[in-house]
């Protein structure tokens, strides 16, 4: 049964988007998936639905190293309009950087549920959505 | 030490020898052992075997064995002594002059040692007793007591070489023999290196240059005196100079001397320093050479650790990529699928290899070690530059204006100017405001010796609040553009870095940007 989750993809490689997108799909992770190439696009799209919750994302995969605006800019303004975005959305950093510096600044962003570093294996994605369903269900 | 040891150990032979030749004189009735000259006064039976004693006392004082001995036969001498002086001054007899031989050649107290002799033998064989105390002030004591035996017996010896009686005589009655006086000033002298680092010994025996100083002027002053001296005895024992005259003689040669000898003191003193100086440029250049190799060394470290990080992210997305497109064939269903996932691989790939052939072109930079240098115009490679991208200028109505007057040429590797130049202005003409022709101004100058060539545009510019540590970095594109690689300014700043210099970039976005490349 497909989850009844919007996911979001945030990065500029366009195989990494295809590939993930496929992997959601096949799994039947998403109702909706949103894909953007860069922090820029994602951010206007959050702020034109700020008080939309039905389009906004539950879940944000977001890369680190993108052009116009990368993941720790999006960050930034993410925590600006945070108050007014009427959902809890969960933010996965994905990213092939290994350097101990971007892990440590993820770290310390609160709003960052886990750091993960690319590839995004299939059982690590439903194991994701799985366990933000039971967190829902919960509630 | 070793040398110290070997003068105190001869030293004491020699003492010893001199004391048995003597006693040989006594026995045999050798004349010439007793006095050396005729007429002169002799070394008593007593003063020979105090010697041989003392000798003794200090040949195991200079081995570091069996002092307790060595303090018994000083005990032994400077009770002989003593008692002597005790006759002398009491006024009796204990019959000690005589006990061992018959001195018949004296008239007053046969065979008794002078007084003076007696006083060198106390203090002397006092010093041996306290010289291997613990105490320093102790052992400072018998330094002292030693160097007045040397000052005594030099005053005897100096009497005997000008033939003034009142000196060896000191005023007591009887005279000290010449070898008594050589006896204790070898015996003064080579003791005090026992403790070489205390009184006059430690002036001496330093190996700071003021100690070598001492040694050198004192020897020579000596000599000089003696000799002066001498010669102005001789003046008036032949009455050739009035006694006042043959002083102010004296006084004006002693100065004269003195003169030459400080001037020969200051020269060798200048030497040393200048030698010191040179040593000492040597070090502060060596330190500088250090600095300078340390500073590179470190750069060259953090360049490396970019590379590695550069590497390792660059290199492992496509690696991801092709994981996730392996997992997705694996499980893809129909033909059709496996054909389009099929292209994905290729695209994957192509870049990979493309970037792969980035980072082997940086490296082969980086390890380029002849890094061949010739002298270049700045205006040849502008054109050279402008002929290649010469479609690109005619299709956007670019002006390039080159302004090299302040510096014409430069001394780089050509291949890699051409390369630098041709990133430059293709970024400059790629990144341009739409509806605006690019206008590129390059710009050499020479700021503090330094050789510095801007590169301006008015393209779109760059945000470099957000992009300003990444600029350099390699894929990290700006702009939404189809043609963003990420490559050219990654390559540049290689190519530059490489060459010893820098790059930094000034921008507003919408306005345009300058690049500055310090050589």
């Amino acid at each position: 049964m497909t989850k009844p989750f919007i996911i979001c993809i945030v990065d500029d490689d366009d195989i990494y988007k295809f590939t993930i997108t496929r992997t959601i799909e096949i799994q039947n992770l998403a109702k909706k998936i949103l894909i953007f190439s860069d922090g820029e696009e994602a951010i206007n799209f959050m702020i034109d639905n700020v008080g939309n919750s039905q389009h906004l994302p539950d879940i944000i995969f977001l890369d680190i190293n993108m052009p116009v605006m990368d993941g720790f800019q999006f960050m930034e303004e993410y925590v600006k309009i945070k108050p007014r975005v009427g959902k809890k959305v969960t933010i996965y950093m994905v990213t092939s950087s290994v350097d101990p510096v971007d892990v440590d600044r993820a770290n310390k962003i609160s709003e960052i549920s886990d750091y993960i570093v690319k590839p995004i294996e299939p059982e690590q994605l439903s194991a994701i959505v799985d366990k933000l369903e039971k967190e829902r269900f919960l509630l | 030490m070793r040398k110290k040891q070997s003068v105190i150990l001869s030293g004491s032979v020699i003492i010893i020898a001199i004391g048995i030749a003597v006693i040989f004189g006594w026995v045999f009735k050798i004349d010439f052992l007793k006095s050396i000259f005729p007429d002169f006064a002799t070394m008593k039976f007593n003063t020979s075997l105090g010697f041989i004693l003392l000798g003794i006392s200090s040949y195991l004082i200079g081995l570091k064995k069996r002092l307790q001995l060595s303090i018994m036969l000083a005990f032994i001498v400077f009770s002989m002594a003593f008692l002597t002086i005790s006759q002398e001054l009491f006024n009796y007899d204990l019959g000690i002059d005589q006990l061992f031989v018959i001195d018949a050649d004296s008239q007053n107290y046969p065979g008794r040692m002078s007084q003076l002799t007696a006083i060198c033998f106390c203090l002397m064989a006092t010093s041996f007793i306290g010289i291997q105390f613990e105490n320093k002030n102790y052992r400072l004591v018998c330094q002292v007591l030693l160097h007045v035996v040397t000052l005594m017996a030099f005053i005897g010896i100096m009497g005997y070489l000008f033939n003034v009686p009142i000196f060896y005589k000191f005023t007591f009655l009887s005279s000290m023999a010449i070898h008594t006086a050589l006896a204790f000033l070898i015996l003064s002298i080579s003791a005090a290196l026992v403790n070489p680092s205390l009184g006059i010994a430690g002036l001496f025996t330093g190996v700071n240059i003021g100690n070598k100083m001492a040694r050198s002027l004192f020897a020579q002053l000596t000599i000089i005196t003696l000799i002066l001296a001498y010669l102005t005895v001789l003046s008036y024992r032949y009455k050739i100079l009035s006694v006042e005259y043959g002083i102010v003689l004296f006084a004006l040669s002693f100065i004269l001397t003195s003169l030459f000898l400080i001037w020969r003191t200051s020269r060798e003193l200048n030497f040393i320093d200048q030698k010191r100086a040179v040593v000492e440029n040597g070090l502060i250049e060596a330190k500088q050479d250090l600095e300078v190799l340390t500073k590179r060394l470190t750069e060259q470290n953090v360049q490396l650790a970019n590379f590695v990080h550069i590497t390792s992210h660059n290199l492992r997305s496509p690696v991801s990529n092709l994981n996730s497109l392996l997992y997705l064939y694996k499980t893809a269903e129909t033909e059709e699928d496996k054909n389009s996932l099929f292209e994905k691989f290729e695209t994957v790939i192509i870049h990979l290899s493309s970037t792969l052939n980035t980072l082997v072109d940086a490296l082969r930079i980086k390890e380029n070690t002849d890094n061949e240098r010739e002298i270049i115009q700045f205006e040849d490679v502008l054109s050279k530059t402008t002929e290649i991208i010469s479609a690109q200028i005619i299709e956007t109505g670019a002006r390039i204006k080159g302004d090299f007057e302040n510096a014409l040429e430069i001394e780089y590797n050509s291949g890699y100017l051409e390369s630098i130049f041709l990133n430059l202005l293709t970024n400059a003409i790629k990144y341009r405001t739409v509806g605006r022709p690019p206008k590129i101004e390059l710009k050499t100058e020479r700021i503090n010796d330094q050789l510095v060539l801007t590169v301006s545009d008015n393209g779109m510019g760059i945000d470099l609040k957000r992009h300003r540590h990444k600029l350099f970095g390699l894929h990290k594109t700006f702009h939404r553009h189809t043609e963003a690689k990420g490559v050219g300014l990654f390559m540049t700043k290689t190519q530059i870095e490489k060459m010893g210099g820098t790059i930094s970039a000034e921008s507003e976005v919408g306005k345009g940007s300058i690049f500055t490349i310090k050589f």
